[in-house]
């Protein structure tokens, strides 16, 4: 069963066609990549996944419920998770305050399970590796740091689904693959993750399918060794350095 | 509270705005004659505003109810000035190109009035204040007139009273606007004069509320007598407050903007002893005016500052609608008539115009706040 | 220290009133022009609760805030909901009207002649040699007191975590399931009451008059501006500082030979520190980077 799919989904601004009838199904547990040139509409299309932008035609589902007409802090309290480009932290509270103020904004009944939300916080510092800095500033951490804080904090809001735009984006080498490794650890814990990415070997080593995005359309589609060997994807790319 | 009046004046000022345009002029000896108002119907200076419009309304109501002038009746076009200059010239082009006025009553403030006369004079149209007090106004033009005392000899009163009492050391306030500033150049020439010295003489920004730090460094300074000169009785009354509140016994004298009714209430016995040199007070016992203050406090209320400035804009009207009566509405012929319009026996005084269209006959008067009322003192003649 | 008191009086009535409008900017993005009008509708009714009706000061100062909730309500659903989220200039535009709007009725129902919600002079005592009123004393008091419970509430309660996530990343806060909307109605109401405070405070300490409205609400916004988007603090403690230059540009000679700089110039001088300020820090006071707006 999809946990997500889509259906002829479009989007039009100012007349201007952004997204165009773009139509995937997304089965639960997958890690799936979506790479194509700047403006393609990748963080358009993860916009209107979080529900930030309405679509103009078409439907989306999430766990086979209609969420067109869903409010976009609805659907993250139904499970959908974003991680964002520019870092989605909370940078004037402290680490603690980042992870407690999501685990409070769950709805009533999933907060329920949760016996102690300051246990909770500090179990999640924990395992992203930072409870050692739990009261200091989000503002003080380095990038990578930021993005297993922002990560760790959408899972211990017991999302099912990740949109993670560019997480490796601002991040160290270094620090790459702890990003990459609570990636996989995401998908053992049997979550769903969708990734923007313009590192294409970083793609290759993580993701299980992959869509290649260009002018609002899918026009490619498949595991990774094949996307990333297809004659179309350079010309998709102009020639242009696709690590760039 | 008077809900409906006011609703009754906002239906005229929101009527004016709409504004069809008048007929040819005199092309009909039946059309209404219209008298253009401008004054500060908002803003800080709305207190007299109001007073000052409803004081017209009754005098228009008046004739009205008598028949008129020759037949036709009269309307009033009230126009919001806002007490600034700006804002009266927009008022006066508005009243004379577009509602076609006979005459201009108005404006109230002195910035009001001076950057009206201009507008008024060119259209040849006769301009007349009644509570404008500013020095410059006695030269303003040949059509402007004001049935109000110029400041100029509110300075020779108050040097007079200054002399009387000894008071050589003069501190003062005034808010930077043009009856502020007339009376600030009246008292400072006054005071050299009459060999006193401004010890203190600060100008602020108008609408100014905060005089702590202003009344701070007063405190340290020796003045015989604190000379408040705000633009409204709200400012008056916030920089008495202060330097009460600072402990500062000096005797406080405040012009026609401090003579309120309603400061003896809202500040109490901070106004206690405060001296103000204004025109007289008009009260319900008076013999003249008696009749006209119970007319209008059943119609309006008790008067928003004092009941007259409302006496002095219905004679004001008064006096245009005998003119109007005796040569038509004819702008220069009206001027003419006005000129020549001497004793006009009227509820607060004779009133005469001299050659600059300034009036005489209106007296001062030296008032005191005693428990919270204002009490005539002294009456001061005018040559 | 007279000075510091009298900045004290002035920068905590501009404090109360800039501290809800900060919040409201920060979050919003919204500029509420009818803010002044706000502040005096919250100091008339009290007016008229306390003078009029003859009701206990206290419960007359409740019903004022109150009513600026109401107002703040009223105005929220009708003025800017409706508006903000297509562009968060246009409620610029329908607050000028709303404000234009209050301005006429307060003209009606109050007229225009001053109002003081205590009469009569108030009793004055000394401290360190400077001369202050037990209302100004308990003015002040209470305005550190409910700024304080601000803060209490911002940094300490769940309802705060959501608040500050709202302002520093909005759509972070959206994707974690925080319904901005209603926290920004909540916001919106709050600043009112802040505001109703403030022209009780203005009708306690002075006296209230139809035409304030606007310059509270200029002051309030160089206030927020100088303080940096958003940050309360940073507003707060701006609006207490533009007070202290205006009472130190007219208090202490500043002019060579010992002149006072004239007190006309007294508001000029102290928005002047503030430009200067922001063009050698332009994200304000407190703000440590440019935030993408």
């Amino acid at each position: 069963m999809p946990i997500l799919s889509t259906n002829s989904l479009s989007l039009e601004i100012n007349g201007q066609q952004i997204l165009k009838e773009v139509s995937f199904s997304i089965e639960k547990g997958e890690i799936v990549g979506l790479i194509g040139p700047n403006g393609s509409g990748k963080t358009t299309l993860f916009n209107v996944l979080s529900g930030f932008l309405k679509h103009t035609d078409g439907k989306i589902d999430f766990e086979e419920t209609d969420i067109s007409e869903v409010s976009a802090p609805k659907r993250a309290q139904m499970g959908i998770g974003r991680v964002f480009q520019n870092f989605g932290i909370f940078r004037e509270m402290t680490l603690e305050e980042n992870v407690l103020v999501a685990l409070e904004s769950l709805p009533k009944e999933k907060r329920g399970e949760i016996n102690n939300l300051k246990e909770k916080t500090k179990e999640t510092l924990e395992f992203i590796g930072l409870a050692n800095r739990a009261k200091e500033k989000a503002s003080s951490l380095s990038g990578g740091q930021m993005r297993l804080l922002e990560i760790g904090r959408t899972l211990a809001s017991g999302k099912e689904l990740f949109l993670l735009d560019e997480p490796t984006a601002g991040v160290s080498p270094k620090m790459t693959n702890d990003v990459s490794s609570l990636i996989r650890e995401l998908k053992d814990d049997g979550k769903t993750v969708m990734i923007i990415e313009h590192d294409l070997p970083f793609i290759a080593q993580i993701c299980d399918r992959v869509f290649v995005l260009d002018v609002g359309s899918i026009v490619l589609e498949g595991d990774p060794q094949s996307v990333q060997h297809d004659v179309r994807l350079k010309e998709i790319y102009f020639g242009a350095d696709p690590t760039n | 509270m008077n809900k409906l009046a006011t609703i009754a004046l906002f239906a005229i000022i929101l009527s004016s705005c709409t504004g069809e345009p008048a007929g040819e002029e005199g092309a009909d000896s039946t059309e209404p004659i219209k008298i253009g108002f401008i004054g500060p119907l908002t803003g800080d200076a709305a207190a007299f505003g109001s007073d000052a419009i409803n004081g017209a309304k009754i005098a228009v109501e008046e004739i009205n109810a008598e028949g008129g002038i020759n037949g036709r009746q009269i309307s009033i076009i009230a126009e919001d000035a806002r007490c600034t200059g700006g804002d009266a010239v927009s008022a006066a082009q508005k009243l004379i190109n577009i509602d076609k006025v006979d005459v201009i009553a108005g404006g109230q403030c002195s910035g009001e009035t001076l950057a009206a006369a201009p507008v008024a004079e060119a259209a040849q149209i006769v301009i007349m204040s009644a509570v404008s007090s500013s020095p410059d106004i006695t030269n303003a033009g040949d059509f402007v007139f004001r049935v109000y005392p110029s400041d100029a000899l509110k300075g020779a009163a108050l040097a007079n009273y200054f002399d009387s009492k000894g008071y050589t050391k003069i501190a003062m306030i005034s808010e930077n606007t043009d009856f502020c500033i007339g009376v600030q150049n009246v008292i400072s020439e006054s005071t050299a004069k009459s060999g006193g010295e401004m010890v203190f003489n600060e100008l602020v920004e108008p609408g100014t509320k905060d005089y702590r730090s202003l009344m701070t460094r007063l405190k340290d300074i020796d003045f015989d007598v604190f000379l408040v000169n705000s633009q409204s009785d709200s400012t008056g009354g916030a920089m008495v407050q202060q330097m009460r509140e600072l402990g500062m016994e000096n005797e406080i004298v405040g012009t026609d903007t401090l003579d309120s009714i309603t400061l003896g209430q809202v500040m109490g016995e901070a106004m206690e002893g405060v001296k103000v040199l204004s025109v007289p007070s008009l009260s319900a016992s008076d013999p003249k005016g008696g009749p006209f203050v119970q007319k209008f406090t059943e119609k309006y209320g008790n008067a928003q500052q004092s009941t007259f400035f409302a006496a002095l804009s219905y004679e004001s009207i008064r006096v245009l609608i005998d003119v109007m009566n005796k040569v038509g509405t004819d702008g220069p012929a009206m001027r003419d008539a006005l000129y020549g319009h001497t004793g006009y026996d009227s509820i607060v005084g004779t009133i005469t115009f001299d050659e600059f269209g300034d009036v005489e006959g209106i007296p001062y008067a030296l008032k005191e706040f005693q428990d919270g009322e204002l009490v005539e003192v002294e009456r001061i003649p005018l040559n | 220290m007279q000075l510091i008191f009298n900045a004290l009086i002035a920068g905590s009535l501009a404090a109360l009133i800039a501290g809800g409008l900060s919040l409201v900017y920060g979050t919003l993005g919204v500029f509420n022009m009818a803010l002044g009008q706000m502040v005096l509708f919250g100091g008339y009714i009290t007016w008229f609760l306390h003078i009029q009706m003859e009701i206990p000061l206290l419960m007359s100062i409740c019903g004022g805030a109150l009513f600026g909730a109401l107002l703040a309500w009223f105005t929220f659903e009708v003025f800017v909901n409706p508006f903000y989220k297509r562009h968060r200039f246009l409620p610029l535009v329908t607050t000028i009207a709303l404000s234009m709007i209050l301005d006429g009725l307060i003209l009606i129902i109050f007229k225009s002649s001053p109002k003081g919600i205590l009469q009569g002079l108030k009793n004055s005592v000394e401290i360190f040699g400077a001369i202050i009123s037990t209302e100004q004393i308990a003015l002040i008091a209470f305005t550190i007191l409910i700024l304080c419970s601000f803060a209490y509430v911002l940094h300490s309660t769940s309802i705060g975590r959501k608040i500050r996530a709202v302002v520093q990343h909005p759509q972070a806060a959206m994707s974690l399931g925080i319904r901005s909307p209603q926290l920004h109605r909540l916001i919106f109401i709050s600043s009112g009451v802040l505001a109703s405070f403030g022209g009780i405070f203005i009708g306690i300490d002075q006296n209230l008059s139809p035409v304030l409205g606007f310059p509270i609400t200029i002051k309030a916004y160089a206030a927020i501006i100088a303080g940096g988007r958003g940050h309360f603090w940073g507003a707060i403690i701006c609006a207490y500082l533009i007070a202290l230059i205006e009472q130190l540009v007219v208090g202490i000679p500043l002019l060579p030979g010992g002149n006072y700089i004239p007190a006309g110039y007294q508001h000029s001088v102290a928005l002047f520190f503030i430009i200067v300020f922001l063009i050698f820090k332009p994200t304000g006071l407190f703000c440590s980077r440019l935030r993408t707006a």
